[in-house]
């Protein structure tokens, strides 16, 4: 541990002069000088990406939707998993302290509420932006119909649908993703070929997530054999899940809100609102028997002239 | 913003999940829940007070982004160009677009890679951890072949009925066939047996015919199995009842084995022994005709005895009957009882005339006559009473009026 940490505070401190050397007619602007301290290494001129990522979920969670945590995990080398956090409205200082405490500089936070509801926090440490995600569709890698297999720390091949490029907010998502999905180039932990591939794509405003191997046929490493491209296969490895975004906020955690979804409904409410309709049932059912009884109380029968002709 | 299509993504998550084998209960219920209310609930026009700071967004991405002299090889990013809307309802659809997508952006980005003279592809002899553990994978290879068994077995079970069906078929077709071939060679000596009847063999014909009773009667012969006058039980075939009397010596003993053999079993079946054949059922040998013919005649004669007393009697209850219940008709008895005492004179007239039968037929009148004497005669009496009453009765009222 003790080494660890040595080694990113010896890199930081490089990292932040260059920064701040770098851009500071941004920062000035905005007046962030010193907060900044993820991204750039350029002492020559040379980018070097050093994303970490904290991912960790709350308290009460599903176990399919742990599984699914688990299976990120096992995705991104460059993350570090927490202890569950307890899901309070205070939670998100709480996790800011906790990324700081990690250094790292994003966050994953997996929020289950009432057993049912996943919801996907994405979130750039300091001061960057965060994202929050209705979570739909989950599959787990563990399930048997997904039969691909790959290497644990590879780097991923990112694939995104041109869509993304459609608006501001989708950009940032995207900016967003490569930079917590994408293994940074020689990571320590990850491993130097490309076996499996990313999509994400926007579909009915939704983002899908799959995660395929690539099978090619080849002889040598840094070439694919003649008609290989074309004998491609993928088989598919999990997991599988489809992002709602509901907000995107300007702070890490909270901060003004900066996009909101205007076709989001919760998922309570839609709850709430069966619910009620169920209720509605039989109100209405109680409503139209007094209903009918006013009704052939105000309109009695005739007496029927023949209704005593067979009694004698 | 993406305003244009609808949002329906959960009823199609629902179906999507629905397929999934490995699902649970309670998730599918959950999903199915979140669709049924979607329909309704998702909103349809986007709200108006939702937020939308472009410049902000725009400004975070400023802030974020990497510096423009990051190179491809630090992203690994591919934009895939989606050729058509996608239905996000068509699982399979959807899924096809990602792998196309996929697909598309592999082939570049290993083209990329290519040119950049990277190593970029796993080598046969690189061994190291996987994501998914061994364990896992066996797993995965076992519900595969479990799955490729369950297809092999649903085609051969497939086959197999097929082929029954032909098979019957065939069956069905070679029967007919055989048919054919029989009544085509009934045909033929037919057809031969007219011509030699023109052509005029006269000498030969009775061979000819002979022969072709031989060869033609065959196919119409009965099968040894069941022989007339034989019940189905008799293992002998009937031969038991003809060798009833034995013969001397060695053949006696044989005989009589096989009697017995007949009668009380020597494999074969014993279930039937018992019953009758409409043969069997014909056959009145075991009755002896001299028992029966007699004992016929004599209920039939006692018969006739029995009904030549009943008769007579009969008849006077019958009169007395009817003479209880009208005077008027008691009349026209008394009228009757005239007539008849006529017709004995006039038979008595006749007489002389009269054959043997008649002389026979008067007998037996006259036989009948002596019972029926008193038997008038107490009706005389008793009609002159009741007349007489009646006289005196009508007078009475007379004498009234």
């Amino acid at each position: 541990m003790g080494k660890k940490r040595k080694h990113t505070e010896i890199i930081e401190p490089t990292k932040k002069d260059d920064s701040v050397t770098e851009e500071r007619p941004k920062r000035t602007l905005l007046g962030w000088k010193d907060k900044i301290e993820m991204k750039e290494t350029e002492a020559p001129g040379v980018f070097r990406n050093k994303e970490k990522v904290l991912v960790t979920c709350s308290r009460r969670i599903n176990f399919r939707y742990r599984h699914l945590m688990l299976n990120v995990v096992s995705l991104l080398p460059h993350c570090k998993k927490d202890n569950k956090v307890e899901a309070k409205s205070s939670k998100g200082a709480t996790l800011n302290e906790l990324v700081e405490l990690k250094s790292c500089s994003s966050c994953l936070f997996f929020e289950c509420r009432k057993h049912k509801d996943l919801y996907l926090w994405m979130a750039k440490s300091p001061n960057g932006p965060s994202v929050k995600f209705l979570v739909n569709a989950v599959h787990t890698m563990e399930e048997l119909k997904l039969t691909g297999n790959h290497l644990k720390a590879s780097r991923p091949l990112l694939t995104f649908s041109s869509n993304f490029g459609k608006d501001a907010h989708w950009k940032l998502i995207k900016e967003m993703i490569i930079q917590i999905f994408g293994t940074p180039k020689e990571h320590r932990k990850s491993k130097p070929y490309h076996d499996h591939v990313f999509v994400f794509s926007i579909v009915d405003d939704h983002i899908w997530f799959r995660n395929y191997q690539i099978t090619v046929p080849h002889n040598e490493s840094d070439k694919v054999a003649r008609g290989g491209l074309d004998k491609m296969t993928l088989v598919e490895v999990g997991p599988r899940f489809c992002l709602n975004p509901i907000k995107i906020f300007g702070g890490s955690f909270g901060g003004p809100t900066l996009y909101e979804n205007p076709f989001y409904v919760s998922p309570n409410q839609i709850r709430a609102l069966e619910k009620k309709n169920k209720a509605g049932k039989y109100a209405k059912k109680v409503k139209a028997k007094t209903r009918r009884k006013m009704h052939e109380l105000s309109n009695p029968l005739e007496p029927d002239e023949f209704a005593d002709m067979w009694k004698e | 913003m993406g305003l244009a299509h609808k949002e329906s993504t959960f009823s199609d998550e629902d179906g999507f999940e629905d397929e999934d084998v490995s699902e649970l209960n309670e998730e599918v219920s959950e999903s199915e829940s979140d669709s049924e209310g979607e329909e309704d609930v998702k909103l349809a026009e986007p709200s108006k007070q939702a937020v939308y700071n472009r410049d902000g967004l725009e400004e975070k991405l400023q802030d974020i982004s990497w510096p423009e002299n990051a190179g491809w090889i630090h992203k690994l990013t591919i934009d895939i160009d989606q050729e058509q809307e996608v239905d996000v309802n068509d699982d399979l659809k959807r899924e096809a677009s990602f792998y196309t997508q996929a697909l598309e952006g592999t082939r570049r980005a290993f083209e990329k890679l290519q040119s950049m003279g990277l190593p970029f592809l796993r080598p046969a002899d690189y061994y190291a951890e996987m994501v998914k553990s061994d364990a896992h994978m066996e797993k995965v290879k076992r519900r595969l072949l479990s799955e490729q068994k369950e297809i092999e077995e649903a085609a051969e079970r497939k086959k197999a009925r097929e082929a029954k069906k032909l098979a019957k078929e065939i069956q069905v077709q070679k029967t007919k066939e055989r048919a054919k071939q029989k009544k085509e060679e009934i045909e033929s000596v037919k057809k031969w047996r007219k011509q030699r009847q023109q052509s005029g063999f006269a000498g030969e014909v009775d061979k000819g015919e002979l022969d072709l009773a031989f060869e033609g009667g065959k196919s119409f012969e009965r099968s040894n199995k069941k022989r007339p006058g034989v019940s189905p039980g008799d293992r002998s075939g009937g031969k038991a009842r003809k060798s009833g009397g034995g013969d001397g010596g060695k053949g006696k003993k044989k005989k009589n084995r096989d009697f017995r053999n007949s009668k009380f079993g020597f494999g074969g079946k014993k279930s039937m022994k018992k019953q009758n054949t409409s043969d069997t059922t014909d056959d009145l040998r075991g009755f002896s005709k001299s028992d029966g013919a007699g004992n016929k005649r004599r209920k039939s004669s006692s018969f006739d005895q029995e009904s030549e007393e009943h008769a007579p009697v009969l008849s006077i209850n019958s009169y007395a009957y009817s003479n209880k219940q009208e005077t008027i008709s008691i009349h026209s008895f008394d009228g009757n009882k005239k007539s008849m005492a006529a017709r004995e004179l006039s038979n008595d007239l006749q007489e002389e005339h009269a054959d043997d039968q008649e002389e026979e037929r008067n007998f037996e009148n006259s036989e009948s006559k002596d019972d029926d004497d008193e038997l008038r005669r107490r009706f005389e009496e008793f009609i002159e009473k009741v007349n007489r009453g009646w006289k005196e009765e009508k007078l009475r009222t007379y004498g009234l009026v």
